[in-house]
């Protein structure tokens, strides 16, 4: 998860993309303890500042909690990660979408596209040509 | 906010050249601020007036409320752009050259630093790499527990590689009780982990704002706009 920021975005958005992601992939377990934000800074090598916004942004959105003494956590509110659990595949395929439109193509020849390349791919979701 | 640098006004000529026109700039604690600009735009003459290297220019600087000199200089870790080490000292010569020289000096973070590294403590640090010579320079400097690090050209002459490295070391050893200065042309690699760039041009300060922001109100990175900022100079 760390570097590779794009620079022309917020980073501090870009982390908030990333970790809700991991939340609800459950690479950030409900409940689970995030690490400090000097570590996570480090991870990601970027100013710890941005990453304690970043923080505090989520927790503003209630997908992290503070415990006074403890440090923070992943929210215990299944219902949310659920929530979030849906979200993100609609955010994926709504960024794919938009970029093969960018690129020149029309919307009703995704579908084909993407069955014919799943077609061509292995179990373990490599792509293994024609 | 507790400000670790103050400048007001300061003004510098040598001669009929003037090398810094005006600037104002402050520093808050617990932040990390590029001064950023090319060649000849008035980051070293500021950087020598924090370091109570100029005595005659105008304005005022203050470090933690302390004008330059040798008790501000106590406040202050400096990374020079060359090397300040006698290069004909061994590696541990040089420990205990900063131990001797800086109460506020940690040895055994050094230490570990180093052993991190792999760097022969008993060899010369002339007989290092110049990419070996300027890690050992970086981590004795951000192993004092200073108010103000001042990182001139911290990754001017190092490899993409050693670069990483080099970011990452700064971040580790940031103390948040104070701030960091970094003069740099290269901005890309260090950009995310600034939170304010200061552009200087021509002895004059053209922008100073909050990293994020410029991101979030420009839709473009720092060294995008530093390139558009300095087309014609750069």
């Amino acid at each position: 998860m760390r570097g590779d920021f794009d620079n022309n975005q917020p980073i501090y958005q870009q982390i908030i993309d990333r970790m809700i992601a991991a939340i609800a992939k459950g690479d950030l377990a409900p409940g689970a303890k995030v690490a400090s934000v000097r570590d996570l800074a480090l991870q990601h090598n970027v100013n710890p500042n941005t990453m304690q916004k970043s923080l505090a942004k989520l927790e503003e959105m209630g997908y992290l909690y503070t415990e006074r003494t403890s440090g923070r956590y992943v929210t215990q509110n299944l219902a949310v990660v659920e929530q979030l659990a849906a979200r993100v595949p609609e955010k994926i395929i709504g960024d794919f979408v938009a970029q093969m439109i960018d690129f020149g193509m029309a919307a009703p020849d995704i579908p084909g596209r993407v069955s014919d390349y799943i077609e061509r791919m292995d179990y373990n979701g490599k792509n293994i040509g024609n | 906010m507790e400000k670790i640098l103050e400048i007001n006004g300061l003004h510098k000529n040598y001669g009929k050249t003037h090398a810094v026109k005006g600037i104002s700039l402050d520093v808050e604690k617990g932040k990390i601020v590029g001064l950023l600009g090319p060649n000849g735009s008035g980051k070293t003459t500021i950087i020598k007036t924090i370091m109570g290297l100029l005595s005659d220019y105008d304005g005022n600087v203050a470090i933690a409320g302390t004008t330059p000199g040798v008790a501000a200089n106590e406040n202050i870790s400096y990374l020079p752009d060359v090397s300040h080490i006698p290069n004909w000292f061994k590696v541990n010569q040089a420990i205990s050259f900063f131990a001797d020289f800086y109460k506020d000096f940690d040895a055994k973070r050094a230490e570990n630093m180093l052993d991190s590294m792999n760097i022969p403590r008993d060899k010369k640090i002339k007989a290092l790499s110049r990419g070996m010579q300027e890690k050992v320079q970086l981590s004795l400097v951000m192993s004092r527990r200073a108010k103000l690090y001042i990182l001139d050209e911290p990754i001017g002459a190092v490899d993409p590689a050693s670069r990483e490295f080099i970011i990452s070391t700064i971040l580790k050893n940031f103390n948040e009780e104070g701030a960091i200065l970094l003069s740099t042309h290269i901005i890309a690699d260090i950009e995310p982990i600034l939170d304010v760039a200061v552009f200087l041009k021509e002895g004059q300060i053209v922008l100073n704002d909050d990293v994020e922001k410029i991101r979030e109100e420009k839709g473009m990175s720092l060294d995008q706009l530093f390139r558009e900022v300095f087309k014609n100079v750069v």
